[in-house]
Order: C-alpha cells, then structure tokens, then sequence
C-alpha cells in the first residue's frame, strides 16, 4: 500500500517537473567578436576574455553606468581618513561554483599571487601603491597603502579585479592553470563548454549569493567576427545581445524593429573612450606648437561625429572625458577651434610655404587599420590645408611595434579610454615614466615636469576638490602644448533582442540582471 | 609504381622544412610579437619582458628557428600562445568545420561546373553557347565575401529560409542533423560559386579538344546524339586535366574558406589563421603552414595517382619516366 503511494507521489513530483520544464528555460545567445582564447580574466586585460569570463567572476565591487562603486562580493566598505586603509567585509553566502565559500583568503591570494602579477592595468596601478593585503577574518579583508590611492573604487569591478578561488588556482604556473579553460568562479553563471573560435556554452549559477538572479537560465556566447554579420544575426533572430554595434548597422538594426538598442559610455575593460591623434613630438617638424596648432584649427571635428560616429559620440571639448564629469574641464578644446585660414597663417609663420603642388608638409600616421574612415576624413582637413597626410593602416601587433617600440611615426590614432578616473587612464598619456615600450601609453612623448608633478599629487590624495583642481590645470597646459589633438568621445551603442531587459552594457558582468521584459 | 609513390612520399618532409623555414622567416620578419595580444593593453616594459622570457621570445632568432626545426622533426609543433594548448589539438579541433565547408564545396563546384562544361560544348561548326561560362566567370570574380553577404541578404533576410551564421542553432540542445545542414547550404553555395568556374572552363577547353576527333565522328556517325557522345567518349578523355587543376587548388580552397567562415562565423581553420597572424601566435601560424603544406602535397599525390588509373599514358609506372 506504502508501495503504492510513493509511486503514485513520485508520479505525480515527476510529472509537476515536466510542468515546470516545459516552461521553455530562457537561452541569451551574445555575441562576441574574438575567440577569448582562455577563460581567465585574471591574468589579462584582453577584451576578448573579459567580454565572456566576467560572467562567471565577480570582483570586490561593481560600477554602475555612471561608474560609481556599488557592492558585488563586497557588500560594506569603509575608507580611513587619511585614505591609507581600506576595509571590505565579504557577503556571507558568497559560493564558489564548487560550493566552497569565497573568503579573504581568496581575495589576497588573488590580488598578490595573480592580478599585481598578470593583469596589466591593476599591476600598473595598484602595485606601485599597494602596501600589504590583510585578511583579518575570513569575511574581512583590508588594504593597505603606501600613500592615499583615490581611483581604488574604480579599479576593483569583475573587469579590473575578478577574484578567483585560491584552491583552484593556488597551485603552480597559473598560465598553465587547466581551471583557465575550465574555470571556476563565483559569478551569476557557471561554465558549462567551451568549443574555440565557435561558443562558450554557460549556465544558471542556482547557488548565486544575490537573490533571484540570474534571470537567465543559458547563457551562450557566439565567436560572430563580422560587425555585420552580428547585426543580421540579430536582426534575424539568432542572437540576442550584441555589446558593440557597428555604427554603420544601427540603423539596419533599428529599422529592423527586432532590437532595443542603447549608447553606454563604458564597455568592458575601458569606457569613456577619446579617438585622439598623436604626434611624435621627437619629429623635428612636429615639434613647433604653432605647427600643431594649424593641424588643431585644419580640424573640423563636427564632421567626426556626423560621418563616422553617425551621431553616437561628441566633440570632445577637453583633454580629459565628459565621463569623468567632476575632472573635465569643459570648453577647455572648443570646437569652434576650427579654422582653415588661421591653419594656413599658422603654417605660413612657420615657415611652411606651399610647394609646386600646394603641399606645406608631408607626415605619415601610423593607426589600426579599423579606424580607416578616420584616417580618410584627416586627409582629406589636413591636405585641404597644405599637410599631405600618407596613412600606414596597420594591424594592432604592428601598429604598437611601429610607434611604441620604434617610434617610427610621424602622427598616430589611438583610442584612448579614460576609464573611470583620470589615474587610470589618463595620466599614461601625458607622465613623462610613460614614454617607451608600453603600449597604449605616451605615445607623443610629452615631457612636461610641471605636468608630471601635478599628476603625482592628484594621484596622491582622495581630496576630490584638489584632484579637480589639479586636473583643470593639467588640461589647461597640454590644450596649450598640444601633444595630442582631442578629436572625439566615442560612445558604444548596445543591442538586444526587443522583449529582453536588464543589460548592463557598460560592464563585463552584463546579463547578471538581464531576462524577460 | 611503388618506387615512384615512395619518391613522392620522400619529398613531402622535405617540402615540409622548405616550407616551415619559409614562413618562419615571414612571419618573424612581420613587425611586433604576441606580447600585446597576450598581456591586453597597458602592459607595463617589465610586465612584457616576463612574457617574453616566458615564450623564449628573447632568445636570438637563429636559436628559436633550431629549437622550433628540432621540435617540429620530432613531431612536436608546440603550443599556442594565444589558445594555451598543443598546436595540433588546436587545429585538429577546427579541421571538422573546414572539411564540413569544402568538401561539400568541392563536390558541388565539380558536379555543376562539369555540368556548364558538357552543357556549353558545342559540336563542331555549331553556334557558340558562352552563357554557362560567363555566368561562372561572374561567379569567380566577385569577391567571396560579397557573395555571402547577397546569399545571405537574399535568403536569410528577405525570404528568411536560411540562417544568417553559425554552425547550429545554440538555443537546441542536441542539433539535428537537418539544423545542421540548413546552416551549412549558404556558405557551401557561396564557396562553390567561387569554384565552379575552374571546373567548367577547364572541362570546356578540354571537351573542345575532343570534339574534333575522329572518335567523335565515328560515335555520332553511329546514331549517337552530340551531348550523348560528348558524356559518354569525350567526358573521361577530358577528365585529367579538369582533376588536375582541382588537386592543384587544395591550398586555395583554404584561402576561400577565410571570407566564407568569417561572414558565416564558423570555427574553422580558414579563420584560425588569420587571428593566428593578427596575434603573431608563431607556432600556430607555423603548425598551419606546415599542415596545409602536407595535404596540399600528399593530395597532388593522390591526383596524380588517380589520373594515372585514368591517363596511362603519363607513365607513371615506368619508374624512369618522371622526376615528378
């Protein structure tokens, strides 16, 4: 009789959890334009494992669209008044995949052992101020300064700072590390498959210590290498996320009336992007201001932002990004600088005269070959002027050879993200311990003592109203020196398939709150 | 015969050093390394020194060619940088999407290119019928990747029959075989377009040279119908050279592959090679070389072998005949 019953019960258990799986579980398919190669994004900053590795992390802190901290694994913080300590107390029932808890232990491990080591912009960063990590208890962990750090909020999101469990980790040449195509984390899904070049398959992590996320049950990432091809798939519903349209395929994208699509200033692993052209200031013939500024008044910035942004970005009006509202110094780099005859009086005084073909100076720019429809607009302003300007369109590994390890350029374009405080990607361009090998660094070669003294102590205090201070007067100077010419913010325009919500574009951990409308 | 195949075999590990010491010096003679790609961006100079010792990147070139050529003799190709796994897995790993796309591809081009070939044969003194060639010469000269994109345009978008990308649909959990080839028809069709024009030319100009002869005359002397003639005597007597040029494109149907994998997203070798490049992933951009090297020469082997079954007349069997 007891026989009977059970089976009857487990029957009907069986056939209650037929209901609930035919209630179709929710697949997100994202895009991604590079195989991410491994699933470590601990040990790098390459966008292609960021932009599919954070959703399986989490780090100390996350940042919302406007790139204010907000808690992650961390769910209290405090700052000492003389900004020399920082104290995170860890969320209790925060689980690795493998139903360990995430402890501080794990928190100094990781820091210590892998990102002041591997990751290339924490290392940059936070290693030269960084005085010890303490786990004081297994939920509490404190940082320890040599001298007040102010950007630390902004540098401990999944992007900057994932945390990974020590037991899995700890052991060996983490480079070799199996987890780093296997990984193990504590994020809001979990690894499932990996099959280069084609997907990442990952899961529902149903332990997530943030309650009632994820929203998703599946979470797959395409490789899609075409932006075009991206935008059709979309179109077509086939994908459901892309992180980075194409500007040429917003258009298609909104008519298609399929998608929601969003601009973020941020995207994951940089934000609040300036395209700027470089010169190198080692050049004989860049190396009179009045020279550079006939190529600023040659400019006409506007049509930056109509022809190529198609109108998803701005003219950018100071050195340093309206992103950063508090450090920019607005009206700094008008864009009314534009001016052809005053270029052309310009070049004149200095002794520029035109040749038989009307040609005052020859200079070569080096840049990515994906930023062609820049190189043709300069041209066509600058040769307008009498510059003849002769593009070397470039792939990245040569691109960085050619004008961070030669220097052999005469301009160059560079994207350079100002992230979410003028100390991590803003001082690189101008310091002076910045010249050289380092990609993405000064790639001018801009000496200025009184620049480099201003960013020390900005960078060494957490008085904002000083640090402002200091940034104004920082612009105020490389708009006078130009060793850059600040030509647009770009932003980046997200789409998902219309009947999803909760994106959030701007991070790496962008589909933690995402599901149905 | 068999002294002449064991010849052949003999020359592949040769063609092979000749080929890997090629595209060592090329792709180490291209400015930058894979430290960039590694490390992100911001990478500090001590932080890309760590990396370069790491990889042995700091070693003299000479040293890296000896280790890499002593390694490579013993059948050891490295690992890749970028993918941190042996080089063979990682090419072994995107050989079933390549195969899936250009086997098929070849198959097709060949089945229609011959059928323009025989279709545009005309007898002798008729009028000329250029139409078939024509269309396949379009075919050839337009750029693959724009092809795919009109297929796709056409079918996936406007009529929406056909997927736009992909290898499957990831939101099944287990693809059927039929997703699986709905995915496959366009970039299949797109490589074949590009194709069939060899196939058809090549059979054209050698059935023009058949039309001719007195064996021809004899059959339609006979009652036979010129087409029915032309399949049945002239198609195989034209048939080498037609095998000959598509044993020849083994390597270009790799180069093909590239646009067609990368408009269609799919995870094969043709886009392997390029982020291989782009990343300066050298063992793995040497790994592919040196495969593609190896098939491209074993299947010349192969062409030639079966033309020979075919075309006794090349004489491979009287060892003395050919240096190969």
């Amino acid at each position: 009789m007891i026989g009977a019953r059970t089976v009857l019960l487990s029957l009907l258990l069986a056939l209650s959890s037929t209901v609930v799986s035919a209630q179709q579980p929710l697949t997100v398919v994202a895009a991604v334009s590079a195989d991410p190669g491994h699933l470590n994004p601990a040990i790098t900053t390459g966008s292609p494992t960021h932009a599919v590795a954070d959703s399986l992390f989490n780090g100390l802190l996350s940042l919302d669209a406007k790139g204010e901290p907000q808690p992650d694994l961390a769910v209290r913080w405090s700052l000492s008044e003389d900004g020399l300590r920082a104290r995170f107390e860890l969320a209790k029932d925060a689980r690795w995949h493998d139903g360990r808890p995430v402890t501080a232990e794990d928190v100094k491990f990781t820091f210590e052992s892998v990102l002041l080591r591997h990751h290339a912009r924490t290392r940059a960063s936070l290693g030269p101020v960084l005085d010890a990590i303490d786990a004081v208890d297994p939920a509490t962990v404190e940082f320890r300064f040599k001298r007040p750090y102010p950007a630390l909020l902004q540098q401990l999101d999944v992007t900057e700072a994932p945390i990974l469990p020590r037991h899995v980790y700890g052991n060996g040449d983490i480079e070799q590390n199996p987890a780093n195509l296997k990984p193990v984390g504590s994020g809001p899904f979990r690894f499932e498959s990996y099959a280069k070049d084609d997907r990442v398959v990952m899961a529902r992590n149903p332990a997530y210590f943030k309650a009632g996320l994820p929203r998703i049950d599946r979470l797959v990432f395409r490789v899609i290498p075409d932006g075009t091809t991206q935008a059709q798939a979309l179109a077509a519903g086939e994908i459901d996320f892309v992180g980075r349209v194409a500007p040429s395929e917003i258009a298609r994208l909104q008519q298609s009336g399929r998608a929601t699509l969003e601009d973020v200033t941020f995207g994951p692993g940089g934000g609040n992007c300036i395209m700027t052209l470089g010169f190198n200031l080692d050049r004989p013939a860049l190396q009179s201001r009045e020279v550079r500024q006939a190529f600023a008044a040659a400019l006409d910035r506007r049509q930056f932002v109509d022809r190529i942004l198609l109108g998803h970005g701005r003219v950018a009006d100071a050195p340093i990004s309206s992103g950063i509202g508090w450090a920019h110094a607005a009206g700094t780099f008008p864009a009314s600088l534009f001016d052809p005859a005053r270029a052309r009086a310009l070049l004149d005084a200095a002794g520029l005269k035109p040749d038989g073909e009307g040609v005052r100076l020859s200079v070569d720019l080096v840049q990515f070959a994906s930023f062609g429809r820049y190189a043709d607009l300069l041209r066509e302003q600058l040769g307008a002027v009498g510059i003849r300007v002769r593009p070397r369109l470039v792939d990245p590994a040569a691109m960085v050879d050619a004008v961070f390890r030669q220097r052999n350029f005469d301009l160059t374009l560079v994207s350079y993200c100002n992230g979410s405080d003028p100390e991590i990607g803003v001082r690189r361009m101008y310091v002076s311990g910045n010249i050289g090998n380092i990609p993405f660094s000064n790639a001018a070669a801009y000496r200025n003592p009184e620049v480099d003294a201003l960013f020390a102590g900005a960078g060494s205090t957490v008085d904002r109203d000083r640090r402002a201070a200091a940034y104004r007067a920082i612009q105020e100077i490389v708009v006078r020196d130009l060793p850059y010419l600040w030509l647009v913010e770009t932003d980046f325009t997200v789409a998902w398939r219309s009947g999803l919500a909760g994106f959030a574009g701007w991070s790496g951990q962008f589909a933690e709150r995402a599901g149905p409308r | 015969m068999t002294r002449y195949v064991l010849r052949r075999l003999l020359q592949v590990p040769i063609g092979l050093v000749v080929v890997g010491s090629l595209a060592f010096l090329l792709i180490h003679l291209a400015p930058g390394g894979p430290v960039t790609a590694l490390s992100g961006e911001f990478a500090t100079a001590e932080l890309r020194q760590e990396i370069e010792a790491r990889y042995g990147l700091d070693r003299p070139l000479g040293e890296r060619y000896l280790t890499w050529l002593g390694a490579a003799a013993r059948g050891d190709l490295g690992r890749s940088y970028l993918y941190k796994a042996p080089v063979l897995q990682v090419i072994g790993e995107r050989l079933p999407a390549t195969l899936s796309l250009v086997l098929p591809a070849a198959a097709l081009s060949l089945l229609i290119g011959s059928a323009i070939g025989l279709g545009s044969t005309s007898p002798p003194g008729a009028r000329r019928r250029l139409l078939g060639p024509l269309l396949a010469l379009v075919g050839h000269m337009m750029p693959t990747f724009w092809v795919a994109q009109g297929l796709v345009l056409l079918f996936a978008l406007t009529l929406g029959w056909l997927p736009v990308q992909g290898l499957d649909d990831p939101r099944l959990a287990t693809p059927s075989l039929f997703d699986r080839v709905r995915h496959l028809v366009l970039p299949v069709a797109a490589l074949a377009i590009h194709q069939l024009a060899m196939t058809a030319l090549t059979l054209r100009a050698a059935l023009g040279a058949e039309v001719g002869r007195p064996y021809m005359t004899t059959a339609r002397a006979k009652g036979l119908a010129f087409p029915r003639a032309l399949r049945r005597h002239a198609l195989a007597n034209a048939m080498p050279p037609v095998l000959a040029v598509l044993g020849g494109r083994i390597g270009a149907a790799f180069v093909g592959a590239i646009a067609v994998e990368t408009v269609f997203a799919l995870p094969g070798l043709g886009r392997l090679v390029v982020s291989a490049a782009l990343n300066r992933d050298h063992p793995l951009v040497l790994g592919i070389a040196l495969c593609v090297c190896a098939v491209a020469m074993l299947g010349n082997l192969a062409t030639d072998l079966v033309m020979n079954r075919l075309e006794p007349r090349m004489g491979l069997d009287r060892d003395e005949a050919h240096a190969g």
